[in-house]
């Protein structure tokens, strides 16, 4: 159930971040802070980020920042953080304003999270809705609300 | 056309864009009319030639795939457009090997 994969504690609005490496420290502290995955999980991103280049931008304005399931992982849990100002992963991913945060115990565990994600970062006006988030309650309420499956 | 029983969506960790992709691939089927292809998804790490008929990627980690005789790489990795057009290619496709999207 996506009850149990995002708190409104874990969603934040947040003015800006320095550069990409401070995005990924924001985006997972919520989830360090409740205990779901240990510093380990973020030099885990940082060193993926290294071989592989930010992998996580799945679209112009969102990162799913993530590494794999091993590294420092006790608990299946998502956060989000929006910037009010854009933050560059690279000189063409260069305008990110959603931080997604995942950390996942296994393969399937968080597959109502992600069925979300998908349906509110495939969609330009869900998209929207959410940048345009002013509280935690709104991020969490678009999630809660984009669970389910469409066809 | 291609003989497809199973196909593996890979990212770097196995979590995020693979599984995304596994979901839309199931839709995107059951929208094309195919039926009986398994889709299941993984990292980078957990995979051989021989793990699936066919490979769906998104444009970051494709050079990693270079060798792969069938292949589908994806610019944007959350499209449904763009992922239903590439696989009614991959399907259509005689013959062995499957190059859509790769560089």
């Amino acid at each position: 159930m996506i009850q149990d994969l995002i708190k409104v504690e874990n969603c934040v609005v947040r003015e800006s971040v320095a550069d990409w490496k401070e995005a990924i420290h924001a985006a997972l502290e919520p989830l360090v802070a409740d205990g779901c995955c240990t510093d380990a999980y973020e030099q885990a991103v940082l060193k993926m980020t290294e071989d592989y280049g930010p992998y996580y931008v799945l679209t112009d304005h969102m990162a799913l920042i993530h590494a794999s399931s091993e590294a420092g992982v006790s608990k299946t849990q998502l956060a989000c953080t929006v910037l009010k100002q854009p933050v560059a992963f690279t000189e063409e991913k260069n305008d990110v304003r959603v931080l997604v945060a995942l950390c996942a115990v296994d393969h399937s565990s968080h597959m109502d999270g992600i069925v979300a994600v998908s349906n509110i970062f495939s969609d330009d006006s869900k998209e929207g809705q959410i940048m345009d988030s002013t509280t935690p309650q709104e991020i969490y309420d678009l999630f809660i609300s984009n669970a389910e499956v469409v066809d | 056309m291609a003989n497809i029983r199973k196909i593996m969506c890979c990212c770097g960790s196995g979590l995020g864009s693979s599984l995304m992709v596994q979901m839309n691939i199931q839709k995107a089927l059951k929208n094309l009319g195919i039926e009986g292809v398994e889709a299941d998804h993984t990292s980078l790490s957990e995979i051989n030639v021989k793990s699936a008929d066919l490979f769906v990627v998104g444009r970051d980690i494709a050079p990693q795939l270079k060798d792969y005789p069938r292949v589908v790489v994806l610019n944007k990795i959350m499209s449904m457009v763009e992922l239903t057009e590439k696989l009614e290619q991959a399907f259509a496709i005689e013959g062995d090997e499957i190059h859509i999207g790769q560089e």
